[in-house]
């Protein structure tokens, strides 16, 4: 009798958890994706012969059933001296309706379903006593990464999107300039 | 009876500010014997370093299995922010709030899980719900808000203080106030938030001639 009991206990105790396990496996989850290669073309806001800015906006979508945040974003662009040392380039990651004076990113949450644009602000400074001209018409195309940390229900974590930045796109602005 | 109420705006108070010291810093001149000094509960949370990141909380299994019964936009559906409440309010509380809750919604009576678990269950807010640079932290509920108020009240030479969650959607609460003041007032007085949306640049505000009035 109580032996029976305890099995009934125990088979309540497994499809409970069963149930849970399952419950969970089959929540909607967030899933941010960044959309590097819908990209606009570089945009020219500012350039003299000490510094030229541009920006170049990203689109991104939450394609996942629940949402989800951006808690951080910055870029990282891989332009080492040892491929070209006569430019530096450094940019920063806004909201495009958020814009912010500093390099700083204010943590965001994406609604489920919902999209937005990432505005990355790159400036460009020549090096090596070059001036702006032929600092940009020696340069390589660059790779450019998108480093977002994110966050749903469960662990943080992070996804890194990388997109080349053309030569060309820069290049144009200094001879139509 | 209409108020008049003073906001004092700041720099951004962090956990290296006293909230006595900021308030004499910002607020002395406007601050006078009958007025009551109000200060929004997540500035003085984070002074008292209760902003706490994501790297310093570890999610146990409960949290990890809890979080996902609860909708997606409130503050404890996820892992970290789940933790934070286990942290502060014992697993034992959160798992006994979680089956009252459950049997609560069961026969129609929301808000079961809350009023069991108690104080840090209601106040804790998980990211974005703060300004940067907290931004990015878990923020609790300040600790002891009544012994804040008489903290104020003594520091400012006033007649009294009130620590508010107010927030744009005509939601008041006063979570201590010094003897003498009356929370349900306050929080009445403070219903329109004067704090404004970023509480943290103005996390205090004065309400004039509240002994005379």
């Amino acid at each position: 009798m109580i032996i029976g009991l305890f099995k009934i206990l125990f088979w309540i105790i497994v499809l409970g958890a069963a149930a849970i396990v399952i419950y969970i496996w089959r929540q909607p989850k967030e899933k941010i994706e960044v959309m590097q290669d819908d990209r606009t073309k570089a945009k020219l806001l500012e350039m003299s012969e000490k510094i030229m800015i541009f920006e170049i906006e990203v689109p991104y979508k939450n394609v996942g059933g629940e949402e989800g945040v951006i808690l951080d974003a910055y870029t990282r662009v891989y332009l080492p001296e040892e491929q070209y040392a006569d430019l530096q380039i450094r940019g920063k990651v806004n909201l495009l309706n958020v814009p912010r004076g500093d390099d700083y990113f204010e943590a965001f949450i994406v609604k489920a379903s919902s999209e937005g644009e990432l505005r990355l602000t790159f400036e460009a400074t020549p090096k090596n006593n070059k001036s702006m001209r032929a600092a940009i018409l020696g340069m390589p195309n660059v790779d450019i990464a998108i480093i977002l940390e994110l966050r749903g229900r469960e662990d943080l974590y992070s996804e890194k999107k990388v997109f080349t930045l053309t030569a060309k796109e820069l290049k144009k602005f200094v001879e139509e300039n | 009876m209409k108020y008049e109420i003073v906001p004092v705006p700041t720099r951004i108070l962090t956990e290296h500010d006293d909230i006595c010291e900021a308030i004499l810093e910002y607020g002395k001149n406007q601050i006078g014997p009958n007025d009551v000094v109000c200060v929004a509960e997540s500035v003085v949370a984070i002074t008292q370093g209760k902003a706490i990141r994501h790297q310093n909380i570890k999610p146990g299994i409960v949290a990890k299995t809890l979080c996902h019964f609860f909708p997606a936009v409130g503050s404890i559906s996820g892992w970290y922010t789940m933790q934070a409440l286990i942290d502060a309010e014992g697993t034992q509380n959160v798992l006994k709030g979680f089956v009252l809750g459950v049997l609560g919604k069961l026969r129609g009576k929301a808000g079961v899980f809350y009023e069991t678990v108690g104080y840090q269950g209601r106040l804790i807010d998980d990211v974005t719900g703060t300004m940067p640079p907290y931004d990015k932290h878990i923020v609790y509920g300040p600790e002891n808000p009544k012994k804040v108020a008489e903290d104020i009240t003594e520091a400012c030479d006033c007649y009294g203080a009130a620590v508010a969650d107010v927030n744009d959607l005509k939601r008041s609460a006063v979570l201590g106030v010094s003897k003498g003041v009356d929370a349900d007032k306050v929080a009445s007085i403070l219903i329109d938030n004067p704090f404004g949306n970023g509480s943290q640049k103005t996390p205090i505000c004065i309400i004039k001639n509240y002994r005379k009035a």
